[in-house]
């Protein structure tokens, strides 16, 4: 996996259908992070059962594992809609305590359901998810979204974050994200669980993302 | 720069949760330390409050009973022990003294023909007064 993919730059959307790598790619970088980093999951959806870390159900588990330096964690949700706004202000409140100094990764799975399209004027957790990604790096908190449904996933969250890493999707989804000018050319020539990483102003940085198959699930 | 780490941002978030949003973390982790030195002075004056040590040996203390030194200078004493004060205030004092140099005089004047004006309603020396005896300073 390339450098550009490890990079701390700005936060990340990743999308693609399911087994196409996505995960793997995503997993490699919530385990080799040099940020402290927490992967939110829906309990019962277990996602990073092979990266070594704290399994936490709470926030107080966060927090308990904080105090001990733990720097890996899968948060394992009873409902990650309520507890992603829970977790993006207690962030807030750590960045603010760290002054910005403690590097923080957020690794949201399934973020179209946390931050659905929608018309809803009053939405908390696709707010929270929204601001984590216009403004967590300002507090160097990173965002990495994986979604396997980018049509269903909200445009204006997916349009805050700094690079896009691509896999394999459906004919409708190229289409729903036609306006990032992603090169689907490139992703076509690409071996299999392999992505192409592009910047937000739809400059390729990598056509061949591979996570190492220690991460496979 | 030393680097952060989780347990660093808890320390903080512990001790310093009631700071003021946008206080630098050094003022933060001052105002931790503060709060560390309140506690510490009110742990010691609630250790003070709280203390059983008596002030007073035990053969200090006076005899319950005293017929030489009891009656009302006794009495005087006990006022004293319930007000808590080693010595009369000043005002106490001076009505104290007023009303014995007024008994004075009028004790000589009633024994010895004196100057002062004299009703005629003389009679016995009456006792002392409660609590001005010789023995009461």
């Amino acid at each position: 996996m390339s450098d550009h993919w490890a990079t701390d730059a700005g936060s990340i959307g990743v999308l693609g259908r399911t087994q196409t790598g996505k995960t793997t790619s995503s997993r490699e970088v919530h385990a080799e992070t040099s940020r402290v980093s927490i992967w939110l999951n829906r309990r019962g959806s277990d996602r990073v059962p092979n990266v070594a870390g704290k399994r936490v159900r709470s926030l107080e588990g966060l927090e308990s594992g904080f105090r001990s330096n733990t720097r890996r964690y899968n948060f394992l949700s009873a409902a990650p809609e309520q507890d992603v706004v829970t977790l993006q202000e207690w962030l807030w409140e750590v960045a603010h305590r760290a002054d910005r100094e403690l590097p923080l990764q957020l690794v949201v799975d399934e973020a179209h359901h946390l931050a659905p399209q929608t018309n809803a004027k009053d939405e908390p957790s696709r707010d929270a998810v929204r601001k984590l990604a216009k403004e967590g790096m300002k507090r160097n908190i990173k965002l990495v979204l994986i979604t396997q449904d980018p049509v269903a996933l909200d445009k204006q969250t997916l349009r805050q974050t700094e690079y896009r890493l691509i896999f394999e999707m459906s004919t409708e989804a190229q289409h729903h994200v036609s306006e990032y000018g992603f090169d689907f050319e490139q992703l076509a020539t690409t071996d299999k669980h392999t992505g192409v990483l592009h910047r937000a102003d739809g400059e390729v940085l990598d056509g061949a993302v591979k996570a190492r198959s220690k991460y496979a699930q | 720069m030393a680097e952060v780490s989780p347990a660093d941002v808890m320390g903080d978030l512990d001790a310093g949760v009631d700071g003021v949003a946008g206080e630098a973390p050094g003022a933060a982790h001052a105002a931790a330390e503060g709060h560390e030195s309140i506690q510490a002075s009110s742990s010691a004056v609630k250790d003070a409050l709280l203390s059983t040590t008596p002030s007073t040996r035990l053969e200090d203390v006076e005899s319950p009973f005293d017929l030489e030194a009891g009656g009302p200078p006794r009495i005087a004493r006990g006022l004293m022990k319930m007000t808590g004060v080693e010595g009369l205030p000043a005002v106490v004092d001076l009505f104290v003294g007023v009303l014995e140099l007024y008994l004075q005089q009028t004790t000589e004047a009633g024994g010895g023909g004196g100057s002062q004006t004299n009703d005629g309603e003389t009679g016995p020396e009456g006792p002392v007064a409660p609590g001005f005896s010789e023995d009461y300073q």
